[in-house]
């Protein structure tokens, strides 16, 4: 038997290597390989309070920081573990080959980030999640190499084997061909995070949430889901909203915009000299502020000034930023400002998990952006690359330790009646019709929709109803033996999942509904201040709707 | 402004040749764009009107760093994500990788670089007796190494490679590319006659000097210097061993 890991990410390979390290077999299941997962998108460093820089730093800062920013709602002995652990974390990476920027004495280079007053965020230029995963793929060869983890592209998870009150597998599907098939084993969830309830987000189409749309409709307890970070720099393309990290503020990079024509540095107005590197949320709401309430001349976005920063410096520790903005926006930032508003980019809640990364479900484990933790209602720039190797191994000892001793007992006599039972349930979105990509782009316009960077009672509703009809109009229609299918598996499979992320995003309404209060990410103009009895996670598990 | 869009579909079962879409698009649009908008129409009709299935084509970061969306685009490999309309000639033929085996339409299956990466042992093994700062390289190494390590293993250098096929023992720029880094982060594998000898049964007489990986890649590492570096590298140790040691 294997464990189960579902996603190939940061959280996903340091959870495989973990098991490994443990002598305990996995296998990891993904759409696309490695080198896609969203984590080689990460570019701005990972946060350690490495021991050269104690004097003006300490590990319980880390934690302070990390919690304060979070708005208290976080779980911080996790928190204080993950801050303890990020320097042999970091050891782990240089040890597996991933290159990081050095300073002039040829150790780690740190530079500051959002939200802290500590040079913290070692990094690796712009592009800290490439090398990251370069290093982590060369770990992950060496142990498939010694038969202790085994690969499993093209393969996308489509829900859990429940049997016995626990999960003992997964039901999968080739994503080249849509042929089912299943797996035995536990399950640690790495898959990232909701990006296809919202649409148009920073990160990978494959980050798409289905997976936790899955375990969530299975009756797997959610935590504090209405807590999504807009980044407050992002560019609008064509083909998404693409960040603009925040190594480029963290740098000496300046927020502005044109009132009456004067340039207005509206952050630093508002939030004295450092007020460019205050946290996401704070930023971003200042932003929406000034367009929402026409404080500027342009109504569109603001501007972000890296001018004064110098070819070299920009070349040397902002080339992804500076190649981006040429190849995307046909704009050199040596040069000009960028056009920036704020964009979604990740999701502190998820999969609700214990400070060892158990769910709420005895079989299954999470780690990465997909589960709730370490961030609470906010998450710092540098934590997220943390959070997910830190997590997965985590989940990979709790996982390990749970096995440990006894051979989990498991039961695959009724495989072969979930299969049956997933094709059945597949069946019945054959039969929908073939404008499978709209579905879904009228799930994440609802979204937008309702969950903004602000938010009231009204609109939530709105988006509640909204959400609630058109779940009732694109339910499966029962089948009968004598209908044969419309479409092919991969697009019943597209529509079913569909479905699942329609009700993972009314679980997000709801729970935004829910925090009548205004706490970091989620900012209620009804509710506008912070209230003390909301200072605990958002729960929520899944109830069938009534048909 | 209206362009034509032809497109290689099928399977190894059954090739559907090529069809042909019409689409009005911004000119700024990335071929990304231009696919993803064909998808959204339903039904999905050729230029002649005829009914088709949605296009298979696969992609994740939307921004030229996963490498997910590499196709042949007017016969040169390149990311649909970073094609844009304006410097491509119109009507723009898209088809799928031909060194790589073909699951449909534009996808094909890369996962041939994995095997040749276990085949080929690449991966440091991390010597716990030494400290982590020590394995760092000096500055200059340091920033080859992050370029060669930025490669997103789209295929692009491999597809324009004329000696490259995918069914014989040459490797290619991609995997001479992560040999070289592996070396330099650790020199005592490089010393092992072993991985020597891996190293010139893959490489070794394989190359022609084309440069068309270098032309090609869309992130820009400098495949041609890394491979020359390789090959000094290769070649001094090979004399050393010759000279007994002696360098």
């Amino acid at each position: 038997m294997e464990i189960i890991i579902i996603g190939s990410g940061l959280a996903g390979l340091s959870a495989a290597i973990r098991c490994a390290e443990n002598s305990i077999k996995s296998v990891i299941v993904s759409v696309q390989p490695s080198h896609c997962a969203q984590s080689v998108l990460a570019a701005g460093g990972i946060n350690a309070v490495l021991k050269d820089n104690t004097e003006n730093d300490s590990i319980m800062q880390h934690a302070e920081d990390t919690w304060n920013a979070g708005c208290r709602l976080a779980d911080r002995e996790a928190v204080t573990r993950l801050t303890e652990n990020a320097p042999g974390i970091i050891d782990f990476l240089q040890r597996s080959g991933v290159i990081f920027s050095q300073d002039a004495k040829g150790h780690v280079a740190q530079r500051y980030f959002g939200g802290q007053k500590q040079k913290r965020t070692c990094y690796s230029h712009a592009g800290i999640g490439k090398q990251m995963m370069n290093g982590l793929e060369q770990k992950v060869r060496c142990y498939c190499d010694q038969g202790l983890i085994r690969i499993m592209d093209h393969h996308r998870f489509l829900s859990p084997v429940i049997h016995a009150g626990r999960i003992q597998g997964a039901v999968l599907a080739d994503a080249y061909t849509g042929e089912l098939s299943y797996l035995e084993g536990p399950v640690i969830a790495a898959s990232g995070g909701m990006n296809q309830v919202m649409g148009n987000t920073t990160g990978s189409v494959h980050s798409d949430g289905s997976v936790t749309a899955s375990l969530y409709t299975a009756g797997v307890k959610m935590a504090n889901l209405e807590m999504i970070q807009y980044h407050p720099t992002t560019v609008r393309t064509a083909a998404k909203n693409m960040l603009i990290s925040e190594a480029a503020r963290g740098e000496g990079g300046r927020l502005f915009t044109y009132r009456n024509g004067q340039k207005w540095y509206f952050c630093e107005d508002w939030y004295g000299e450092k007020g460019n590197l205050m946290p996401r949320d704070v930023i971003s709401r200042a932003i929406d502020r000034v367009l929402r309430e026409k404080l500027s001349d342009d109504t569109e976005y603001v501007w972000l000034d890296m001018t004064h920063l110098g070819e070299r410096l920009i070349n040397e520790r902002l080339a992804e930023v500076r190649t981006l903005c040429i190849d995307y926006l046909k704009l050199d930032p040596v040069r000009e400002s960028i056009p920036v508003v704020p964009g979604v980019h990740y999701f502190m809640g998820g999969i609700w998990t214990d400070c060892n990364h158990r769910t709420s479900m005895p079989g299954l484990y999470a780690a990465g952006e997909c589960c709730a933790q370490y961030h609470g209602a906010n998450r710092l720039g540098g934590n997220s690359t943390l959070g997910a190797i830190y997590g997965g191994q985590c989940a990979a000892d709790s996982v390990c330790s749970d096995l440990s001793g006894h051979e989990m007992e498991t039961d695959t006599s009724f495989a072969e009646e979930v299969l049956k039972e997933q094709q059945r349930q597949l069946r019945a979105f054959e039969l929908l019709t073939d404008d499978s990509v709209s579905k879904r782009l009228e799930v994440q316009y609802m979204m937008q929709d309702c969950m903004g960077i602000t938010r009231d009672e009204k609109s939530l509703q709105t988006g509640a109803e909204k959400l609630a009809d058109w779940l009732q109009r694109n339910a499966p229609k029962e089948v009968t033996a004598d209908q044969t299918a419309a479409g092919t598996n991969l697009t019943a499979i597209y529509q079913y999942q569909t479905y699942l992320l329609a009700e993972l995003g009314s679980g997000m309404v709801q729970s935004a509904l829910s925090r009548k209060e205004s706490r970091g990410a989620h900012y209620r103009t009804d509710y506008p201040e912070l209230n003390p009895e909301y200072e605990k996670p958002t729960m929520i598990q899944f109830s069938p709707r009534e048909s | 402004m209206n362009y034509e869009i032809i497109i290689k579909r099928g399977t190894p079962e059954n090739d559907k040749g090529y069809e042909h879409f019409l689409i009005d698009a911004d000119k700024g649009a990335t071929v990304l764009r231009v696919l993803e908008q064909l998808n959204l129409r339903t039904p999905l009709c050729t230029k002649d009107g005829a009914v088709t299935e949605k296009i298979g084509w696969e992609c994740s970061c939307k921004q030229a760093m996963c490498g997910a969306c590499a196709m042949n685009i007017n016969g040169r490999p390149m990311l649909a994500c970073k094609a844009f309309l304006k410097d491509l000639k119109n009507p723009i033929m898209l088809e799928p990788f031909r060194k790589f085996p073909l699951v449909r339409d534009l996808i094909v299956d890369k996962s041939v670089l994995h095997e040749h990466m276990m085949d080929m042992k690449l991966w440091i093994s991390g010597g716990q007796n030494q400290s982590a700062d020590a394995r760092m390289a000096s500055g200059e190494v340091n920033e080859t190494l992050y370029q060669s390590a930025a490669c997103i293993q789209c295929g692009c250098c491999l597809e324009a490679c004329p000696n490259y096929t995918g069914l014989d023992r040459f490797y290619g720029a991609m995997m001479m590319n992560t040999e070289y880094q592996i070396i330099n982060q650790e020199p005592e594998r490089g010393e092992a006659k072993k991985d020597l000898k891996e190293a010139k049964k893959h490489f070794a007489g394989g190359c022609s000097n084309s440069f068309a990986c270098e032309e090609v890649c869309p992130v820009h590492v400098p495949l041609t210097s890394h491979i020359s570096k390789l090959n000094a590298l290769a070649w001094r140790i090979h004399f050393q061993k010759e000279n007994g040691g002696r360098g």
